[in-house]
This record gives C-alpha cells, structure tokens and sequence, in this order.
C-alpha cells in the first residue's frame, strides 16, 4: 500500500512537471475577449491566419465579467498578459483617459506596406461612437478627437418575430377583425403595442413580448431603445464618449416619462419574470415558440438561430425595432502599451477588417463594422443581415459610454424596476433618478 | 518541553501568517476616506444590515437542521445499509454553488412556484436560497452530526440506558454536550458561506437594487464594476474601505453568533430541570423507526436533483481541457489537507489548554484562523491581481505552484478548524501521558493523530477537493493557465456564447467528482467495517 502510494505521487508529481513545463507565450499574440459569436467567429479564422503570418493566436474567451475584470487589471498592473483586447464601447473612454492603449496614429506609424482602402467601408457612425475619443482628455476645453482604433464589431438592438405565429392564418384573420388592418411586422411603437397585445391569448399559453428587465445593462439597453423611439435621450449630448461632469442631465422631460409609460404599458402582454429576464433568459423563452415578438441585441441573434447541430432555427425573422432610428452599440479592438507584438496585433486587426475575412466572419456570427461585407450573397443568407444593415445604417448614439456610464446604467435599471413593480410613480422615480445620476456622476470626473 | 511546545506553536503561527499574508494589499490599501461616505450610504448600510441578517438566520437554521436530521437518524448505525449510503449527503457540497444554481434554473426555472419567488420580494428571495443551502449544506450537517453522535462512548450510552434516560435527557446531557463543538464549528462556516453568497442568488434571480434584493457580495461587485470606468484605483479605493468595515461587522457577527450559540449550548446543557412532559422514551421509539425511512429519504433527496436534471437538457460533451485542471486540483487539494492536518496537529500540541474545545478561551485563536475568509472574496482577487504584479507571470510552473499554495491558504481556515475540532478528541491527559514517557515529537504525532483520524482525514480530502475545484477567486484568477470549472461554467451559462447543453456536458464532470467522492468514502466504510468485524 505505502509502495503503491508513493508511486501514485510520484507519477502526479512527474506529470506536473511535464504539463508546467510544455507552453511559451513569446511567439503567440494573446487576445482577450468575451464568449460570444465575435470571437467564435474570429477563432474560425485562427488556421488562415497563422497559415498566412506565421503567428499564433491564443484566444482567452471569458465571461464578460471576467474578460472586463482581467483586462482591467492588466492594464492598471502593467503585466502586459494580453496583446489585444476586444471590449465594448463603455471601456473606450477609461482605456484613453488612462493611457492604456495605442492610438491609431501611434500604430500607423510604426507600420509599413499596409493597404488602408479597407477603413472607407467601415460604418463612419459606428466608427465615430466605438472608436473615436478626445486628443487630450485631460483638457476639457479642447473638444478635438481623434481615432483611437477600428471597431472589432457593430452592434444594435433588433426586432425579432415568431414566423410561425405572424403567418398563422386564423392569426391574421382574428387581427383583421379586431385592428381592421393586416397583421404585418411592426414598424412603430403605436403598431408594436397593438400586435404585442394581440398576441397576449390566455388560453393558447400565447404572450406578445418578452422584455429585458434584468440589472447588468439589459433593462437600460432595452429601455433607452423605447426611449430613442421617443426621441429622448438620457444626457443632452452627440456621442456615448462625449461630456463632462456638466453634461445636462435629460432623463425626466416628457420624453423619458411617454417612454416610461409606454414601457410599463407592455407589463400585461410580457412573458417571463421580467427582473429576471436577460438576454439568455429572452432568448430561452423565445426559442419555447410561445412568445410572438422581442428586442434582442444583434450579438445575441446568432445564438438564437444556432440549434447547435449545423441548423438554423427557421422560426425566427428579424426587422429593425420600431421607430426610426437604431442604437449603436459594439467595440472596438484596443492594442495593449504593455504589449510586445504590438505591430503584428495591429496587422491582425487589419487582416479581419479586409472584406473577404469579414463575409467569412459574418457567416460565424460577426455583426461585422463594414458596410461592403453586409452586401455578400452569402452574407444575406444569414437571417438577421438584411434588417441588422438597414438598422446600422440609421444608428445613432443612444447609450452612455462615459466613465459615468455604468453609473447611469444602474440608476435608470433601479427606478425603472421600481416602476415596473409599481413602487414609485412614473415622474417621481424618473427625477429621483435624474437626481441620483446628476449628484453621483461628477466624482467620476474628478478622478483622476 | 517549553522548546517543544515553541516549536508547534511556531509552525501553526506561520501557517497563520502566512494565509493572512495574502491580505497584505488590502490592508495597505485601505484608506479610510470612503468612510464617512459609506456610512451615509443607505444602500450599503440595508445591504450590509441584510445580509448580516440572513448570515445569522441561514446559520442558525442549518445546524439546527444538521442536528435534529442527526437525531431523527440515531437508531441508524454506521455499518448498516443506511449508514453506508449517508455518505450520499456530501454529494451536493461537492457539487459547488454555481453547479447548484444551474440545475435549479433547469428543474424549477419555469415553475410558476419560482416565478412568484422571482418577481417577489427579498424575503422569498432569501427562503429560496436558504432552501438551497439546506441541500447543499444541510445534508453535510446532518451526516457531520450524524457521524458525531455514532462516536459517542458506549459505557455514557448504556448508563443513560440503564437508568432509563428519557430522549430529553439524553438530548440535554449527552448528545448535545457531545456535539457542542461541532454545533459551534458547522454554524460559524454556514454563517461565512452565507455571508459571502454570490453565485446562486445572482445567477437565479438577476439581483439588483431596483428589486432591494442585492447581498453585500452584489453591491461591491456592482460598484467595483461602474468605478472601473473610472480606473482600477478608484475603483479598489471604494471596495477597500467598504471591504474593510464589512470584514468589522463579519468579525463582530461572528463572535456574536459564537457567543450567543455558546452560551445557549451551555445554558441548555447545564439545566437541572427534568419536565415530565418533554418526550419520552416511548415516543422516541417511534423516532426510531422513522430513522432509516428518513435516511433513505436523504439519500434520495441528495441525488434526485442531479438525476433529474439529466432528463430537461441535451448533453453536449466538452470534457477535453479539464483532465489538468483535475489533476491540479488533485495536487492541490493533497497538499492543502496536508497542510491543514499539520495545522491541526501543531495548534492542538502547542496551545494544548486552549484548544481542547471551542469555547470563549479559543474564540480569538478561531476568529484569527476564519480571517481570511471574513475579506470579502472581491477583495481577495484584487489582492491576487496585486501580488501576481509583484511575482509576475513569466514561468508557468511558477505559476502552477502559486495557485496551489494559493489554495492551501485560502482552504486553511475550513480545512484547519475541521482537523481542529477532530483533534479535540484527543484529551489533554493523553498528550500529558506521552510526554511524561518522552515519546519523540513524531511519535505523539504518529500515535495520537495520524493513525487515529485517518478516515476523518480522508473526508478532509473530499471536501478539500470540492473546495478547491469549485473555488470562484484563485481558479478565476489563474483560469488562463489552469482552466477553471467555475469561470468555464459561468461564461456558459450567462452572456453573449451561452449554451446551456454543453454547460451540462462541462456539469457532468462535477457529478463525476460529486459520486466519485460518495464512491471512495462508502469504500472506506466498508474497509473499517470488514476491519471491525475481523477484530470481533
């Protein structure tokens, strides 16, 4: 027995050794990202990539908790574990203002021989909202920008649709009846109410909506998407990144309390527990069959049409959201000050952005940044593309992406859910919140 | 003897030392200016209030719970068919907070039951979770108990026997006396893994401020995550000074709960009433026959959720990157028990008086041990991302030894009071004894703990690998270079490439853990119960 123990430790302790001694990072550029169809799509593209450079790729996929966290802390530690990191817009104003990351400029010029035709076809209002910031963030007197980097991603939210219920015959027939018009997809919020209350049928288990009522940015996304169709806007600014600690607070006028009420107006015809409800959840209940419509974020679409079996799910089709204008949302590729293959992570950024890779990358499940690769014909196959274009197309800055961003977020997703809940009045919950952001926001001005 | 006992106390010391080492970026980047803020900060005051609260109450609950499913099993012997199988109970401990929550959502999630929990108040919130505890903690209590209360001496039993105790007095002067110990270990780490609930209640119920439903664990995340857009500094001044008051409350709570169930103990214990009207013997007769029912009942209870779970989703098979991770974890969870067996040897030897029970004398020695896991987890994986900017990650098998001494710290205070309380067993005059006859250190440890506590250390090793496998902080930490269960889980089931089949698929290596470990103990079981019977 004690000769048998003493070999089993031994063979543990020898396969340690072996396994601690069989990596190297030096010849890998490192890439730091959130699970999700982007990276997926990215990975897909790992063998051509190496194939053709001769560098390999290491994916560190993450939650997005986790992926937001390590990044963070790389940066502020100075350990130079990631090359190249893909983070969303909100992380934009924070990696500039800190100096974490190279500019453009900075990349261009240690970079020879590279064709830059490709950066005309990227979406100019996404560029501007995901990868354009201040030239000196630190002079709030000098409203100069400047390029940070390219959007590794666009992103909005969509409107995406039961077929099977909207095509339904008996369906279209009891709605003519009752709204004397034909049962077509929604294309405003006055429409969107009637069809999601249309869909409420008690005795066939039916519901006309599924909202994102949960904390962690789903509620305020979704929210500030009724809000753009009111056309509110929660701080009276152009851009997410744009602002200081002075930047009226918009939240209360009328527009925010018509987007409320309308909001909580959809409480009867919604599906799920909402508070609960993030876009995994939304996407869990749509896939049931029994909901009719919901707002989901272009990223998610993917993960809704993959069976996981090589099929996409038929039942789904997609149209921009109600109103006429979409939010932009999305990231951008950001190259670490720490990083040590700085120029081969810029000519991986510039490999992906080339046409030909992004049509690929679409067919992974990419919102691609370029307008050219929306136009493929296999491209257009996939069933979100065509309305994801038209929504790009006409995105305008909605969301916050200030150092104040998150801030904003939570406040609006506590006293909309008080709303929901009926705790507080419509107009009393919206000017405590207008309060809360205007009080709380100027620290994270001052901060340096 | 004087060089002796310095010797033990030394080590135990430096093991102290070296877990509270680990802090040494929080307490140096404490600056106590957020303070006064946070004092005027309602959110942060409720929150704290609250989950102090349910700490208490969640505690309390489940070792009474522990205890009085131990009681209902006492007619259950060790070597019965029962018996055997209660090991069945430490299955939902090995499974993990985040493995509890996803088979949760997958059998209740749809339920209108856990719709008006969701969109309820905190209260039902907090019941929910506390239901969920009772199966992963609950159980273990009740085994731990159990188990217990099978080690009382006979010659105490066949007194109570012959002069016809009733249960109450068998209760009062004999089976609470004799698990007192355990009553007060079990409590204080149902009040720590409460106190620091995460996982579940997030994953289930999206908490938030909007809903008054956040932990203290939830707004420190929440807050270090909006800060963060500012910079990590400003963000870790924040959590640093909220971190620093909630570890005061968690030391205060603590001690209260200590003292408060220390003193029922011993209020209860020491009653001189005998009221006629408690139960009699008859009645427990009754108990007696319900003891294998309810055992059987447990037994059930501990797997139905796991089986279940198999029939609500596909199982899409990922297990190709966690061969290492379990191997690691293997190294890691051998060398922290281990080291907490060390612990619990020198500590015993070297504060021989002290430490022969838990009582008021050993309370300070208990709180310094659970310190490190008074910080709030968050605060620990700053404090990691600090040190690793000192160390640097320029070697992996540095690294690799960095997170299993890592784990060896952070597992030191579960894993060291539980060798501490089954060192309790060894009595003073014992220790006395020995020296008296100049037996060499190693031979006191030989004879008085190695030999003795090898099936308890064996359980010390099971529950050490559930740790260290289900760990959310170090294994975060390092999950670039040795994947972890925890992280892989997460990032399947919530975000942007969530895919429930094959975080079922990444689940069944839990359960493979979780019945593997049920496996191994019945093993042993039925090892000790071949031995006794050759010996009779």
């Amino acid at each position: 027995m004690k000769k048998f123990s003493f070999r089993l430790l031994s063979v543990i302790f020898g396969a340690f050794l072996l396994l601690a001694s069989c990596t190297d990072k030096s010849d890998k550029l490192t890439i730091i990202g959130e699970n999700s169809s982007t990276l997926h799509a990215m990975q897909a593209l790992q063998t051509d990539y190496t194939e053709k450079s001769g560098i390999k790729l290491d994916f560190k996929s993450h939650s997005f908790e986790d992926a937001f966290n390590k990044a963070n802390e790389d940066f502020a530690n100075k350990t130079g574990l990631y090359d190249l990191i893909l983070q969303y817009n909100f992380s934009l104003s924070s990696f500039v203002r800190n100096n974490y990351v190279y500019k453009l400029s900075e990349l261009k010029a240690g970079s020879q021989n590279i064709d830059y035709n490709f950066e005309s076809g990227i979406f100019p209002n996404i560029w501007k909202e995901v990868g354009y910031y201040y030239k000196d963030p630190n002079d709030p007197n000098n409203n100069e920008i400047e390029i940070i980097s390219y959007p590794f991603a666009a992103n909005t939210m969509l409107l995406v649709y039961n077929q099977d219920l909207f095509n339904d015959a008996e369906q279209k027939k009891n709605f003519k009846l009752k709204f004397g018009r034909d049962l077509t997809v929604p294309n405003d919020l006055k429409s969107f109410r009637e069809v999601a209350e249309f869909f409420t049928q008690t005795d066939k288990d039916l519901k006309g909506v599924v909202l994102q009522g949960a904390t962690g940015g789903w509620l305020y996304y979704e929210w500030c998407s009724f809000l753009q169709g009111f056309g509110g806007k929660v701080l009276d600014k152009n851009q997410g990144w744009e602002g200081d600690e002075n930047t009226p607070v918009l939240l209360a006028n009328e527009e925010g309390i018509a987007a409320a009420e309308y909001y909580k107006s959809l409480k009867p015809f919604n599906a799920g527990n909402f508070v609960t409800t993030d876009a995994v959840e939304q996407r869990n209940i749509l896939k049931k069959g029994n909901v009719a419509m919901g707002l989901i974020w272009s990223d998610y679409a993917w993960g809704l049409l993959d069976n996981g079996n090589g099929k996409l799910d038929t039942r789904f089709a997609f149209a921009p959201t109600p109103g006429n204008k979409s939010m932009i949302a999305g990231g951008a590729y950001y190259i670490n000050k720490q990083s040590t293959m700085k120029n081969e992570a810029f000519n991986y950024m510039v490999y992906l952005l080339q046409k030909e890779n992004q049509i690929k990358m679409i067919q992974q499940g990419l919102c691609a940044p370029t307008i050219a690769a929306y136009d493929a014909p296999e491209a257009q196959k996939v069933p979100y593309v065509p309305a994801l274009k038209i929504s790009l197309l006409r995105a305008e800055y909605m969301l916050e992406a200030g150092p104040d961003a998150d801030l904003i977020n939570n406040i609006i997703t506590t006293y909309i859910q008080k709303i929901w809940n009926g705790e507080l009045g419509i107009k009393e919950a919206l000017n405590t919140a207008k309060a809360a952001i205007e009080k709380d926001r100027k620290a994270f001005f001052q901060s340096k | 003897m004087m060089a002796s006992l310095n010797i033990w106390k030394t080590i135990a010391m430096g093991l102290l030392f070296a877990a509270l080492l680990v802090l040494l970026p929080f307490l140096s980047g404490i600056s106590l200016s957020g303070i006064g803020g946070l004092l005027e900060n309602i959110s942060f005051q409720s929150t704290l209030q609250i989950t102090l609260l349910n700490a208490f109450v969640s505690s309390i609950v489940l070792v009474m719970f522990g205890f009085m499913g131990a009681l209902l099993l006492l007619n259950v012997t060790m070597f019965s068919f029962i018996g055997k199988n209660l090991g069945l109970l430490i299955i939902p401990i090995t499974l993990g907070n985040i493995s509890i929550a996803f088979i949760c959502k997958l059998l209740w999630g749809d339920t209108a039951f856990f719709s008006l929990i969701a969109q309820g108040g905190p209260i039902g919130k907090l019941g929910f979770l506390l239901l969920l505890e009772l199966y992963q903690y609950g159980l273990l209590f009740v085994y731990l108990f159990w188990m217990q209360l099978q080690n009382i001496d006979v010659n105490r039993l066949n007194f109570a026997i012959a002069n016809k105790f009733s249960f109450y007095q068998k209760l009062k002067d004999i089976y609470l006396p004799h698990s007192k110990n355990l009553w007060l270990l079990l409590a204080s780490m149902a009040f720590v893994f409460a106190l620091y609930e995460e996982s579940k209640i997030t994953y289930l119920f999206k908490v938030s401020q909007g809903t008054n439903s956040e932990l203290i664990t939830n707004w420190l995340t929440r807050n270090y995550q909006t800060n963060l857009l500012v910079n990590p500094d400003f963000a870790r001044n924040l959590i640093f000074d909220a971190s620093a008051m909630v570890f005061l409350f968690a030391v205060i709570g603590l001690m209260l709960l200590f003292i408060v169930l220390y003193y029922f103990l011993k209020k209860v214990t020491g009653l001189k009433l005998y009221p006629s009207h408690f139960i009699t013997n008859r009645n427990f007769a009754l108990i007696n026959k319900t003891g294998y029912i309810f055992g059987l009942l447990l037994c059930i209870v501990a797997i139905v959720p796991i089986v279940l779970s198999f029939t609500k989703i596909n199982i899409s098979f990922n297990f190709s990157h966690l061969g290492f991770p379990l191997l690691m974890t293997f190294i890691a969870a051998f060398a922290a028990s281990a080291i907490a067996i060390l612990f619990g040897i020198t500590s015993r030897l070297g504060w021989k008086n002290m430490l022969n029970s838990f009582n008021l004398k050993s309370l300070p020695f208990f709180i310094l041990l659970f310190a490190l896991m008074l910080v709030p987890p968050l605060v620990l994986l700053i404090s990691g991302y600090k040190w690793m900017s000192l160390i640097g990650y320029s070697s992996k098998i540095m690294i690799y030894v960095i997170w299993v001494v890592g784990h060896i710290l952070f597992t030191l205070p579960i894993l060291g009071s539980f060798v501490l309380f089954n060192h309790f067993r060894v009595n003073n005059n014992e220790l006395d004894y020995l020296q008296v006859y100049k037996l060499s250190k190693l031979e006191i440890v030989r004879f008085s703990f190695l030999k003795r506590f090898k099936a308890e250390y064996l359980l010390l090793f099971i529950i050490g690998y559930s740790f260290v496998w289900n760990e959310a902080v170090l294994n975060n930490l390092f999950s670039d270079y040795i994947p972890s269960f925890v992280s892989g889980m997460k990032m399947l089931i919530t975000g942007r490439g969530s895919d429930y089949d094959k975080a079922f698929g990444y689940l069944l290596i839990s359960f493979t853990v979780a019945l593997l470990s049920a496996g191994i103990w019945r093993y042993i079981m039925e090892r000790a119960h071949k031995q006794q019977d050759s010996e009779i």
